[in-house]
């Protein structure tokens, strides 16, 4: 009798692909990005759907935050934010890209790049497709015994074959995300149901910057028009 | 020398009165916009002027509001009336907060949301005309806002002064929040160093 051990590499999880789909977007302000999101998006524990978002950087008295705020209804309702990672790129974006992650079913965001800056916004990657990153790269061995009889040793050893060659195939070495960006922007997006309203046509409302200047100095303007007035009183006084 | 004291103490009573008859007329405007806008506001919702008459922070009115964002008004409409039955204060809100609607009363500042929708709803307004109410604001004090869409209530949940340059306050928020701004100190003469700052949550039923 002879025993084999028969080694498995990588893990069955069917579905893993690396893609990166590049959503069109437009970013003609300062650190403001209008998308329309064809797909549902997870960011953090919040699920975006499909539709037109507004994302912005949150303003700091320094500049430079790198914390994104992403907004519904035209750039008036906070819906989530993220902590990114500082990006650069020496090749300067000539267009606004919004960049997703696509593992399985889901998609993430993974960068925002604007268009004349040579600067852009990543996102982390949540934990939980990290540790399937992980499972997917680790290899696993497995135990299996090999008993042969005169009649199905034959089928025995074909079905092992057959199984060492689809687990080879079900690790495939991640695709360049180049070659994502360039089929997802190939491929036109299924319409989800949200999609298919019309998005909003109006410009995002930016958040107001500076406080409104409340001072209204009806009484400033009495005090004053009063004591004038008592000057120039005063003076003709005196002349006469 | 007689005659330059001649110019100047006319200069002098020329410029007082143009003071004084701008001081007038602001405080004037300030408090005859509000009756005009209070005649207006009554002859276009009758039916809102009766305060209780709605059933208020209901979710019915909260979603017809979120989806009438809106309701985007020209800059001075009218757009609600907002009322502290504790201080026995009503008010009409005009959109936009620039020198000229100030003056005719509180501004709903452009870019941030309706009243009673969800986020963040700025309205700002002069410390020593309208707002000066604000000064016996205190925290649990209930808003009352009434706008086209339906009747929201809000629950003072605190008071701050910042810097004028502190926005905080009007930055977005995903819970409907009414943040009332205007300048401090009340007593103030002048442009005042301050922003004071009321807090308010919708309340939802």
């Amino acid at each position: 009798m002879i025993k084999k051990s028969l080694t498995i590499a990588g893990l069955l999880v069917a579905g893993f692909a690396a893609t990166t789909a590049t959503v069109k977007a437009q970013g003609p302000l300062y650190d403001i990005v209008t998308v329309d999101l064809p797909y549902r998006v997870t960011l953090n524990d919040t699920v975006l759907e499909p539709g037109h978002y507004v994302i912005r950087q949150l303003d700091s008295p320094g500049g430079g935050s790198r914390v994104l705020q992403i907004f519904t209804n035209n750039g008036m309702r906070l819906k989530t934010s993220a902590l990114t990672i500082p990006a650069l790129d020496i090749n300067t974006p000539s267009n606004t890209r919004v960049i997703l992650h696509h593992y399985g079913s889901d998609y993430y965001f993974d960068k925002v790049w604007i268009q004349g800056k040579d600067y852009g916004y990543e996102f982390p990657l949540p934990s939980a497709v990290k540790s399937r990153e992980r499972e997917k790269m680790s290899a696993y061995s497995v135990a299996a015994t090999y008993e042969q009889t005169s009649g199905s040793a034959n089928q025995a050893g074909a079905v092992a074959s057959t199984e060492n060659t689809t687990v080879t195939s079900a690790a495939p070495a991640p695709a360049p995300a180049t070659d994502n960006v360039i089929v997802a922007q190939n491929t036109p997006a299924p319409a989800p149901e949200a999609a298919a309203a019309p998005a909003p046509s109006s410009a995002p409302v930016s958040t107001p910057t500076e406080m409104p200047h409340t001072a209204g100095n009806w009484l400033g303007m009495l005090l004053s028009g009063g004591v004038l007035t008592g000057a120039g009183a005063m003076l003709r006084r005196f002349r006469s | 020398m007689r005659k330059a004291i001649f110019i100047l103490s006319w200069l002098l009573l020329l410029a007082g009165g143009f003071s004084l008859w701008r001081g007038g007329s602001d405080y004037w405007q300030s408090v005859s916009s509000q009756k005009e806008e209070a005649l207006q506001w009554e002859n276009q919702n009758p039916q809102a002027t009766s305060a209780d008459a709605s059933p208020v922070g209901n979710s019915a009115h909260l979603r017809q509001a979120s989806l009438q964002p809106g309701a985007r008004y020209a800059k001075g409409d009218s757009i609600a009336r907002l009322s502290i039955p504790r201080l026995s204060a009503t008010l009409y809100v005009l959109e936009g907060t620039d020198d000229k609607d100030l003056k005719r009363g509180p501004g709903h500042m452009e870019g941030t949301v309706m009243p009673g929708s969800e986020g963040n709803c700025v309205i700002a307004g002069h410390r020593d005309t309208h707002f000066r109410v604000l000064k016996n604001i205190s925290k649990g004090d209930e808003i009352v806002v009434q706008s086209r869409q339906g009747t929201y209530r809000y629950r003072v949940t605190g008071t701050s002064v910042v810097a004028p340059e502190n926005t905080d306050s009007l930055q977005p928020t995903a819970k409907g929040v009414l943040n009332l701004i205007t300048c401090f100190p009340f007593d103030y003469v002048g442009s005042a160093p301050r922003r004071f700052v009321v807090h308010a949550d919708l309340i939802q039923s």
